[in-house]
């Protein structure tokens, strides 16, 4: 697959998917907080479907909101 | 809790309708800053130098053999055609000026030869003169 332009963090390049990736996952670690302490982890279930779900939705709605 | 069980359904569902958005956008917009390309390369050189005037193809036209890619400016060509015809049409009249002159000098010389045949004749015209006055002194001597 062809790589969106790398992103210069500190001198070092980075590319734009693994950006978006890591992006992902700590929003998804953060919606997990949220869910959990609001006591709605529940509707997510089954949570590997879910979670991986809610991953993947932030990991592509940054890439396209930052990089598209 | 009937309706929660189609929310981790949905999510993948638009998990995945992003994806196919992400994987489009790629696709169609590729970006890079590290690309090399693949594709045969021809330089395309103009037998006469000048500046473009006209450009008949856009970046990444597909042409053929003998499309008309881009014209070079005519003009300093058709100053120098008009140039040359000019330095003609004065070397032409510099050589009827020419044959002119060498008629010119033909007469003359004609006229030069014919003042030599009088003056020769007038030599022998003097020179019987002479004899026959001379023989005239002799003999009345």
């Amino acid at each position: 697959m062809t790589l969106a332009p790398s992103v210069n963090i500190l001198g070092s390049f980075f590319p734009a998917w693994l950006i978006s990736t890591v992006t992902g996952l700590v929003l998804t670690a953060i919606v997990r907080q949220l869910l959990v302490a609001t006591d709605t982890a529940h509707y997510l279930r089954p949570a590997g479907v879910g979670y991986a779900s809610v991953a993947f939705l932030l990991i592509f709605a940054t890439w396209l909101v930052a990089f598209g | 809790m009937g309706a929660s069980r189609f929310i981790a359904p949905c999510l993948a569902a638009a998990a995945l309708a992003l994806g196919i958005a992400v994987l489009l956008r790629v696709v169609r917009n590729p970006e890079t800053d590290d690309a090399i390309v693949m594709a045969d390369m021809i330089d395309v050189v103009p037998q006469v130098s000048g500046t473009i005037s006209e450009l008949h193809v856009a970046d990444n036209q597909a042409v053929a053999e003998g499309d008309l890619l881009f014209v070079v400016d005519p003009r300093p060509y058709e100053f120098a055609v008009q140039r040359a015809r000019a330095e003609v049409a004065r070397i032409d009249g510099e050589i009827d000026v020419t044959e002119r002159r060498i008629e010119g000098q033909e007469f003359a010389v004609a006229a030069a030869q014919a003042a030599v045949r009088r003056a020769e004749a007038q030599l022998r015209n003097s020179s019987d003169s002479l004899e026959r006055i001379s023989h005239c002194c002799r003999r009345s001597s």
